[in-house]
């Protein structure tokens, strides 16, 4: 499963690189989705995987019975995931507003500010 | 008083000066010149225990992984230079009170003045290689600053960043090569003390040759040896008691102190020799021979000051105890009649209101006292008996005569300009008829007098009694070249008729006869090419020629489009790690086949993909959009099956939102681009991403097939209810374990609220609102 997941990943992280590489503002805001998604499955599958093994301790014990899944992996994606949202709304917004601003939906037409 | 409380005195007084100005603005002057006093009688009264063998040590406070250590030693090199750094300030501060006086920044000038002694103190004293760089950048700054004081012309700005451009960019090179020095000596090889018992060590390193010319080239940079040398020329736009002070007696002899201080561990091969020698003897003759064409009475000052520069340089580099001898004794010579010399200038400027040399003639009558301290600085500048400058030139003339013919001869010819020079600064403006000046000379307050002529008297007076000078220099000198046996330096102005007597004479005669034709030379200079060069081209080429650089590559690097900033990343990240893995990763410990596999989660797995796709290809946006959640809600769905349930849930949330947000804002963006990229381009992108997610697939493989070892996560599974009392170990991570990161990420969500709310509702104020 291991395999599997990690060609997910990797499909991800394909269709997310080349979306931010097109012109329209639109896509680059899914390209950037696509590689939160990406990054928070490849730190899930990086740290290994366990089925249906939650890191939970059952009521009365001091700790889990057998083996759980990584639970420092889970913490780190539970920000990630947070922290990607913020990100996401951040980019939409500043978009948005540079759209407004310049008139353009095309990346190409934005290079003034640079030069 | 022990040393760090004398050098933390002078920044302390730094930073009362212009308080004291601001409330007693006549008095300040006096008060800072005796309290440079009261530390040069601190420090004189160390002498008998320097002569003694008594080396006093202070430590405050180290950082030992650094090797830094605030250590301060005083010996007798740090003591020689530590009483001229006290002593010439003590005269510089009473001038400027009277040269400034008028001048609104004179609060500032107290602040950099007595920062820049302190720091200098810190310098000849500090015990630890960093320590003294530190102290080097010091009064790197301070010199900028002074050098600048006037800032309003745009001439001294222009001269204050090129020295801080030139003295810092060496203070780099020095920097990089104290470290390696320091390395290269091994345990505790960052103190001085240490690194002088380290010699063999150091000279057998196979880096000894990179580390020793760093910190020549901080050496040379600092005491402006050829090419650097220009920046002192520049560095006259300063007032007149900073050019006496900074720019002749203390600042740039740093670099010679240097030089002098590692001597005992680094000097003494052929390589230090050979450079030494060749760049001190270069910056000796050019610079000498050049201070002939100058026309500002300072600029002639300061280059004869770039000649004597290249002569210690040279004399460190001939490295016998003759050489180091006549260098240190040579160097005290000079910032007495040099010091003098700049602060007569000063009066002049000040007098007359110029400082043209061609305009200046008899002013001896009319500043009677002035002119006797110039008299006096130029019998001891032009090397003429009993002045101690006499005894100097000796020295430096013995010391040549120790090595082939060629050093002597060099030596000669070097001497012969200044010499000219003496007259040129130090005589002819005050004798033969006198000539009208923009201003009517009269003769300056005592407090302008007073220091050069006690100068003077002391550099004559020293000549006569030079047995005066014998336990200090004999103190320094035995510092700086350890093993010799200690001898009397035998100081005295009649040695009979020798051969460095008859090289005295030899030198006389030609610098008279220069002298008488300096008008000739100076106008066949005149119509030599080049000759019209300013100053400092050299140092403006480079700086244009850097900025023309860095113009270019910032139109090639950031040309305003964001997929070639991404492309140029994306390129680096893939080349630089996906060699790594290639060559390093151990592609055979990946377990073969596909592992244990369950067939909704390949369902899931495909529809993500799938979908992912979907998103990439979709013509609208709301198709995009839709695909996107599928994607995000299958990446949910994949933690769910493999334990991680809060994840899932957070997931779907967050996609929730994220769709609300999309649907809000990204739908008022513009339909999608109708063209398509050209051919090659789509294939280069395409390809560039299919690397992309190829090399992300062989990371997350090679990480999950790491062979298990002790984690820290262990620690959060076992203490979790014990020491939290929660049962959802992630839980209790976030909100317990790791709550400053929960914290900082809960600040980053805030900052982003708050910047979305700014982006949409914070607009400039168009015209029709304002009132």
């Amino acid at each position: 499963m291991q395999t599997l997941l990690a060609l997910v990943v990797g499909g991800l992280y394909a269709t997310g690189i080349f979306m931010i590489l097109r012109r329209s503002l639109a896509k680059l805001v899914i390209g950037l989705a696509m590689l939160s998604h990406a990054a928070n499955l490849l730190i899930f599958t990086a740290a290994g995987l366990l089925r249906g093994r939650p890191p939970l301790v059952p009521e009365g014990a001091t700790r889990p019975p057998g083996p759980t899944a990584e639970p420092l992996a889970q913490a780190l994606v539970l920000t990630a995931i947070v922290i990607s949202f913020g990100l996401l709304a951040f980019t939409v917004a500043l978009l948005y507003r540079a759209h407004q601003a310049v008139g353009a939906n095309d990346l190409d037409e934005m290079t003034r500010t640079d030069r | 008083m022990p040393l760090g409380p004398l050098i933390l005195s002078g920044f302390l007084a730094a930073l009362a000066a212009p308080w004291l100005h601001r409330a007693l603005p006549r008095r300040t002057s006096a008060a800072v010149s005796l309290f440079l006093l009261a530390l040069f009688v601190s420090f004189a009264r160390r002498l008998p225990d320097i002569s003694s063998g008594t080396v006093s040590l202070a430590r405050y406070g180290e950082l030992p992984r650094l090797g830094f250590a605030l250590d301060f030693r005083l010996d007798g090199l740090a003591l020689l230079f530590a009483l001229l750094i006290t002593g010439i300030g003590t005269a510089v501060a009473l001038y400027a009170g009277s040269y400034l006086h008028e001048h609104p920044g004179l609060g500032r000038f107290y602040f950099f003045f007595l920062a820049f002694m302190a720091s200098m103190l810190g310098l000849v004293l500090a015990d630890n290689l960093l320590a003294l760089f530190l102290f080097w950048e010091l009064t790197s700054l301070a010199s900028y600053a002074l050098i600048g004081f006037e800032h309003q012309r745009s001439t001294a700005r222009k001269a204050a960043l090129q020295s801080l451009l030139v003295t810092v960019a060496g203070g780099q090179a020095l920097l990089v090569g104290l470290l390696l020095v320091g390395m290269m000596a091994g345990e505790g090889g960052f103190s001085l003390t240490t690194l002088d018992t380290r010699r063999e060590v150091l000279h057998a390193h196979p880096l000894y040759l990179p580390a020793l010319a760093l910190v020549l080239l901080g050496a040379f940079t600092k005491s402006a040896q050829l090419p650097f040398h220009s920046w002192l020329l520049g560095a006259m736009e300063a007032p007149a008691p900073v050019s006496a002070y900074l720019h002749s007696a203390t600042l740039v002899k740093a670099g010679v102190y240097l030089l002098l201080r590692l001597f005992p561990a680094l000097g003494g091969t052929l390589a230090w020799e050979v450079t030494l020698v060749c760049v001190g003897g270069a910056t000796m003759l050019w610079c000498g021979w050049l201070a002939l064409v100058q026309e500002d009475l300072k600029r002639v000052l300061a280059q004869a000051t770039l000649c004597v520069l290249g002569t210690l340089v040279l004399l460190v580099g001939l490295g016998t105890p003759a050489s180091l001898r006549a260098a240190l004794i040579f160097l005290v010579a000079h910032a007495l009649y040099k010091g003098g010399l700049f602060l007569v200038a000063g009066n002049v400027d000040h007098e007359a209101g110029t400082r043209r040399v061609a305009a200046l003639s008899g002013l001896g009558w009319r500043m009677p006292l002035t002119t006797t301290a110039a008299l006096l600085a130029a019998l001891a500048m032009a090397g003429i008996a009993p002045a101690l400058g006499f005894i100097a030139k000796e020295g430096v003339y013995e010391a040549g005569l120790e090595h082939p013919a060629r050093v002597t001869t060099a030596l000669v010819l070097g001497f012969i300009p200044t010499v000219a020079v003496a007259g040129i600064a130090g005589v002819r403006p005050f004798l033969g008829p006198a000539t009208r000046t923009p201003l009517e000379p009269h003769e300056a307050p005592v407090s302008m007098w007073l220091g050069p002529v006690a100068l003077g008297i002391l550099g004559v007076v020293l000549g006569l009694v030079p047995g005066a000078l014998e336990p200090l220099l004999g103190d320094a000198v035995a510092t700086v070249a350890p093993g010799v046996p200690r001898r009397p330096l035998e100081l005295e102005l009649w040695h009979g008729f020798t051969l460095a007597l008859g090289l005295s004479a030899v030198s006389l005669a030609g610098g008279l006869a220069i002298y008488a034709a300096r008008e000739p030379l100076r106008r066949l200079y005149a119509r030599l090419p080049g000759a019209r060069l300013p100053t400092g081209w050299g140092f403006s080429a480079v700086l244009e020629g850097l900025k023309k650089v860095a113009d270019a590559q910032t139109r090639v690097l950031q040309d305003g489009y964001l997929r070639h900033y991404l492309l140029i990343t994306w390129s680096v990240t893939l080349g630089l790690v996906g060699f790594t893995l290639l060559t390093k990763a151990r592609w055979w410990l990946l377990p073969p086949g596909w592992g244990e596999v369950h067939f909704v989660e390949v369902v899931v797995a495909t529809l993500v993909v799938l979908a992912t796709i979907a998103a990439a290809r979709a013509e609208s946006r709301l198709a995009a959009v839709a695909a996107l959640g599928v994607v995000g809600l299958g990446v949910a769905l994949l933690f769910l099956f493999f334990g991680a349930p809060d994840l899932a849930l957070t997931q779907s949330v967050v996609e929730a939102l994220t769709v609300v947000v999309f649907a809000l804002v990204l739908l008022r963006l513009p339909r999608y681009h109708p063209s398509r990229p050209p051919r090659p381009a789509l294939l280069r992108d395409v390809l560039i991403s299919l690397a992309g997610g190829g090399l992300m697939t062989g990371l997350v493989l090679l990480a999950s097939a790491a062979p298990p070892h002790p984690h820290v996560s262990d620690y959060f599974v076992e203490h979790s209810v014990e020491a939290a009392h929660g049962h959802n170990i992630v839980n209790v991570i976030l909100t317990d374990f790791r709550a400053l990161d929960t914290l900082g990420e809960t600040t980053v969500l805030a900052v982003a609220a708050v910047g979305v709310h700014a982006i949409l509702k914070l607009r400039p104020r168009t015209e029709e609102e304002e009132p």
